[in-house]
């Protein structure tokens, strides 16, 4: 009897714990921002590009973002085509931007290396939206985020007007 | 086990000298108890039980001797030996079962043996049973068992005080045998230097003890005890296998293959004449359950004890670590979360560890004796990150002198003198010297046979060559009081101290990749201040329960931090941390023979002083509950772990982040000398991250059989 009491309490301990482990923790993140990186002016496109990466900013990135209001695209994009896709997982929450940015060969990541964002149109100078991104768990996909992307923006320190075109002081990043 | 003062009064001149010896065993199973303490009461003289629980005290003057007994899980006891009319005594000591550990010896609490019981700080004890029934192939995984344990990444935490700082020092000072054994490099820890095996028990010193220690005891001290050799011909064995399961995401499988895990471990003791000897070999292989998870390990120790004729011994201990392992850094994405990303699937890492000390004892009274130490430890990375030909070995050089003193029988003294020496060379971090001198002082005073009053202190001057010199002074004091027999109240303040090492000083990585790492010459060492207080309290004798309120403030700490607008990082300084909490142990033994149930749980509020904000990498809970149930030859024992979400991460914050729920499964069966083993760990295929974006172990089944003969 005295052993059944013992196995009984075991098997409560097991069952209550089971239970109460019975979620399996992390999982497959479904939310995320999808689109086209284009690139334009391919002629252009300077041999200083190492990579392109897509990111999704919480904040504006001339506010002093940190990692914290940033998410980067898991792979670069593909520069060896004028078009292709991109995806970036992101958490639920709202994305005043996503752009494009690039990476200059040995020299450290700037996040102000934007070579185009999504709501811009390089070619006419004009923005067409300029509404944050929102993913939520009832739209777990937000698809068409199409970038446009100026290899002639690519800054190398001479100048900053190709940035200033992209962020011009009269709309809210 | 407690091997300071031990073994001084074997083989003493024959000039009318007595013997005591006999066995101590288990007074419900017979068994001898390995290990079991025989000391003679206020004196430095003793002996530790060999395997059969057979201990010997030689060269005795004819007198009236009072021995204590004590083993870990058991009630020590006292005896009463007559030595004046007969010249050899046999004695037959039966220990009793009781849910404590106070009973243990410990010697990290004040560098000398005193009773677990009247420890002034928290001390908590993990025995080799305990390390060999949960199949760690690690003895940082082992030691999640402890109470306020957790680990991030590869760092160990005690109460929250490490943090992660990947590359960064350990906050915790890790001894072999009472040897330092921190890299001389990354001042951090190699934990694969010796095999879970070839250990006898882990006396875990929580918060601050640099006044014991010196730099690197900022939040606490692990001094991992190695087995010593039996005086009878004793081998071991132990042959592991098993598989990893289907991640519990389907589209996480990343290979067809079927992922293994296997270990085999061999122990040899024996005694010849003066000289015990004790080898261990042991290799573990495993494909990992991920994409460059892999790893193949071979480990060598030895540890030889040779009773010299004029009171006096020598202990000679050298371990040889070869560790052959994929790297996985980061996962690819947390779609494909056993994957890397592809240009991480070379990070392939070697090291080569060699580990050595020999420790010379001389009893010269039963109130005074002295020991001498000589350590040499050397690691060697590989081929990291395919940086061949980049480092030289990381050579650490270390000296001791101590001194045990007891002027009277209710003042035990130590004085001693530590001396270390550190010599690296790498690309990254140029070639470096420092020098580490540090005298030490440390009393146990026994006022009263209620209150037990420890001090101390320790003066460190630290130097690297042709850069900065630092000096820090660590005082440290505490009490235990007993206002009931089963009540034990404690109490302690210390101050630990950790200098900067020499990577997160110097370590600089021009881009070339994608991350450019600044070196950061200035670094100030980080400090810590720890108040302690807890009451630990027995109820009849099935039920243990202790609780701990602590503070430990810290100053300093570094940080690997990465700037916000571009992927460089540095190691930085970050201004007042505290680390205030409570920890919670309870050890109920129903029937001992039946049914056990361990538990500890630690609440922490790790925050920064002035913002808030909390401090990174650190779970505001942990938890562990361990129900063991009996029958039989049978055994089996569920370990049911919860860690809560860490608050705040520096490099991937918005990823998800949950918390850890993890249960590990054992069934045993004992027959005659082997034990057969089934196991299950990550019983519930849960998913989690130990680091960011570095999933923990997904589920396993394994097979084991022990045997000792």
């Amino acid at each position: 009897m005295i052993r059944l009491k013992y196995l009984t309490i075991t098997l409560v301990t097991l069952l209550s714990v089971g239970s109460f482990s019975c979620d399996t923790g992390l999982g497959l993140l479904e939310t995320k921002i999808t689109g086209k990186v284009i690139f334009i002016n391919s002629a252009k496109r300077p041999d200083l590009v190492e990579s392109v990466w897509v990111v999704a900013a919480a904040k504006s990135l001339f506010n002093n973002p940190t990692l914290n209001d940033l998410v980067i695209s898991d792979r670069p994009v593909n520069l060896n085509k004028d078009s292709s896709e991109y995806e970036v997982f992101v958490p639920p929450g709202s994305y005043v931007i996503v752009a494009a940015i690039w990476k200059q060969k040995d020299k450290d990541w700037n996040f102000l290396n934007i070579i185009g964002r999504y709501g811009y149109d390089p070619v006419h100078f004009t923005y067409f939206d300029t509404q944050p991104v929102v993913i939520s768990d009832r739209q777990k996909v937000v698809s068409g985020k199409d970038i446009i992307c100026d290899w002639s923006f690519v800054f190398t320190g001479s100048g900053n007007n190709a940035r200033e075109s992209l962020f011009p002081s009269n709309v809210n990043h | 086990m407690a091997i300071l003062t031990l073994v001084f009064t074997q083989h003493l001149p024959a000039q009318s000298t007595g013997e005591i010896s006999g066995r101590v065993a288990n007074r419900e199973t017979g068994e001898g108890l390995a290990g079991a303490h025989v000391q003679i009461v206020g004196t430095f003289a003793g002996d530790v039980c060999d395997r059969n629980g057979r201990f010997t005290l030689s060269g005795l003057k004819p007198a009236v001797y009072r021995l204590k007994i004590s083993f870990m899980g058991f009630a020590a006891k006292e005896i009463r030996v007559d030595l004046r009319t007969v010249r050899k005594v046999n004695e037959k000591i039966f220990l009793q079962a009781a849910p404590i550990l106070l009973d243990q010896v410990i010697v990290t609490g004040s560098r000398q043996p005193e009773d677990l019981s009247a420890a002034v700080a928290s001390v908590s004890v993990l025995n080799a049973r305990e390390m060999e029934a949960r199949n760690s192939f690690r003895l940082d995984d082992a030691l999640l068992a402890v109470p306020g344990i957790n680990l991030a990444g590869d760092n160990i935490n005690i109460r929250g005080g490490s943090g992660y700082n990947r590359l960064g020092g350990s906050r915790i000072l890790v001894l072999l045998d009472d040897v330092p054994v921190l890299t001389s490099d990354l001042g951090n820890m190699n934990w694969n230097v010796v095999p879970v095996t070839a250990v006898d028990h882990v006396e875990v010193l929580k918060g601050a003890a640099s006044s014991l220690y010196g730099s690197g005891a900022l939040s606490g001290v692990i001094n991992i005890i190695t087995k010593n050799p039996n005086s009878h011909p004793d081998f071991q064995f132990r042959q592991n296998a098993g598989i990893f399961d289907r991640p519990s995401v389907p589209r996480w499988k990343w290979t067809d293959r079927t992922l293994y895990f296997h270990r085999t471990d061999f122990g040899y003791s024996d005694r010849f004449g003066p000289l015990g000897v004790r080898f261990d070999l042991a290799h573990q292989f495993s494909t990992g359950d991920r994409e460059m998870g892999r790893f193949n390990r071979w480990f060598l120790t030895g540890k030889s004890k040779l009773v010299l004729p004029d009171r006096s011994n020598l202990t000679l201990f050298f371990s040889y670590s070869y560790d052959d392992r994929d790297l996985f850094l980061r996962w690819l994405r947390q779609n494909n979360a056993l994957n890397v990303p592809p240009s991480d699937r070379g990070n392939r890492f070697k090291l080569r560890g060699a580990l050595g000390y020999v420790v010379y004892r001389q009893l010269f009274s039963s109130t005074l004796s002295a020991k001498v130490r000589l350590a040499y430890n050397r690691q060697l990375p590989g081929v990291p990150f395919h940086l061949t030909s980049s480092f030289r070995p990381a050579l650490g050089l270390s000296g001791q002198v101590q001194i045990n003193w007891q002027p009277h029988p209710d003042h035990r003294i130590s004085l001693g003198f530590d001396y270390s020496r550190d010599q690296v060379a790498a690309k990254y971090y140029g070639k470096r010297y420092a020098n580490g001198v540090s005298p030490y002082i440390q009393e146990i005073w026994k006022v009263s046979r209620r209150w037990q009053l420890n001090m101390g202190a320790r003066y460190d001057t630290y130097s690297l060559v042709g850069d900065s010199v630092e000096t820090q002074l660590s005082p440290r004091i505490g009490f235990s009081f007993q206002p009931l027999p089963a009540t034990i109240l404690h109490f302690s303040f210390g101050k630990g101290f950790r200098a900067a090492s020499v990577v997160e000083r110097y370590l600089s990585v021009e881009s070339g990749g994608d991350v450019r790492v600044i070196a950061n010459p200035q670094l100030p060492p980080e400090r810590s201040t720890l108040w302690d207080t807890g009451i630990r309290q027995t109820l009849g004798r099935s039920v243990f329960a202790e609780l701990t309120a602590f503070v430990s403030e810290y100053d300093n700490l570094i940080e690997l931090t990465l700037s916000p607008q571009s992927l460089s990082v540095q190691y930085l300084s970050y201004p007042r941390a505290r680390i205030s909490g409570l920890e919670a142990a309870l050890r109920w033994k129903f029937r001992p023979e039946h049914f056990t149930l361990n538990a500890n749980a630690t609440w922490m509020k790790p925050v920064f002083v002035g913002s808030g904000e909390p401090l990174p990498y650190r779970p505001r809970f942990i938890g562990l509950v361990t129900p063991q149930f009996f029958f039989g030859h049978f055994n089996a024992a569920v370990d049911f772990r919860y860690v809560s979400p860490i608050e705040k991460v520096m490099v991937y914050p918005k990823d998800e982040r949950v918390p850890v729920k993890i249960w590990n499964l054992r069934i045993g069966y004992k027959w005659r000398n082997l034990e057969f083993k089934f196991m299950v760990r990550n019983a519930g295929n849960y998913n989690y991250t130990v680091s960011e974006r570095v999933l923990g172990e997904i589920r396993n089944f394994s097979v084991g059989i022990d045997g000792k003969f």
